[in-house]
């Protein structure tokens, strides 16, 4: 299983086979699409100096509710907890949106770096920025394939049966956690 | 484990996984209270899916806590279900919730009781 490497130069490398690298950039997109950013916003200039805060003319600049999806509802959760719902629908009116586009600019990364390997397989390598920015795309794609798949302390792969319609997802998740975990200890 | 079954090679196509649908998702339950004053926390609750080692890589890479004290505030997360990793002002606060929300770390923030 394909598996980051450190260089003595601090240089982190993965050799990804082709149906690796087709399985990452498949769920990068899925994310991507999940989050549903406009294009336009897309700008990374503009996402780093939080210039996408700014609002729309009138004052809005987000959702107040919780996204109906289950994985959104996990990647962009409420900051306060249940009993407090009219703080929690103003922070989220007022971030969520940056939060997708960071989240978005992030797997739309992972997408870039998968780019010249898609379809053939081959290495990726990442510097210390790409790295970082790979652990955080990783993660929302973990949590959006365990919340699809109902993962749980006391639910796991070992508990399917053999022809188990969720075992190719549970083997990709298996996959994804494998990399972030050789990822993050690789970043030390 | 392996991706395809060896009498079936990969020949390229993965299919989509993610954009099906739905499960409720559990809301921590806390009450604010009404003390103006209180120092408030983010609150880190416990999750399925991340990692011990990656929760532990937030702590120490966004508060800029030792080894020591990130792993021991995971395994609170970890082993009693929530940890207090940060107190501050409301506005603090807020920046910590939104940070932990963008790696992935399920966070609310709350006053101080």
């Amino acid at each position: 299983m394909a598996t980051f490497r450190r260089s003595r130069s601090g240089v982190l490398s993965l050799d990804l086979k082709p149906v690796e690298a087709d399985v990452l950039a498949s769920l990068a997109r899925e994310v991507i699409e999940l989050l549903d950013v406009p294009v336009r916003t897309l700008d990374p200039l503009a996402v780093e100096l939080g210039l996408t805060d700014l609002g729309d003319a009138d004052g809005t600049v987000g959702p107040t509710a919780p996204p109906d999806d289950e994985v959104l509802r996990r990647l962009l959760p409420d900051a306060y907890a249940a009993t407090e719902g009219e703080a929690a629908s103003e922070f989220r009116r007022l971030t969520e949106r940056s939060l997708r586009e960071r989240k978005a600019a992030a797997a739309r990364t992972v997408l870039d770096t998968l780019e010249p390997v898609a379809g053939q397989g081959g290495r990726v390598q990442l510097d210390g920025d790409g790295a970082r920015t790979w652990l955080t795309a990783l993660n929302d794609i973990r949590l959006a394939l365990g919340t699809r798949l109902g993962v749980s302390e006391d639910r796991d792969a070992d508990d399917l049966a053999a022809d188990d319609p969720d075992r190719y997802a549970w083997a990709v998740y298996d996959f994804t956690t494998h990399l972030q975990e050789t990822l993050v200890r690789s970043l030390g | 484990m392996s991706w395809v079954p060896p009498e079936r090679p990969y020949t390229g196509g993965v299919p989509a996984i993610l954009l099906t649908a739905p499960v409720e998702l559990e809301r921590p339950e806390t009450d604010l209270g009404t003390d103006l004053s209180a120092p408030w926390v983010t609150i880190v609750w416990n999750d399925p899916v991340n990692l011990m080692s990656y929760v532990t890589y937030v702590f120490r890479t966004h508060f800029g806590y030792s080894e020591a004290k990130a792993e021991a505030l995971m395994m609170d997360v970890h082993s009693k279900g929530r940890a207090a990793v940060s107190t501050g002002s409301r506005e603090q606060m807020e920046r910590d919730v939104e940070a932990m929300h963008e790696y992935g770390l399920w966070a609310t923030l709350q006053k101080d009781d």
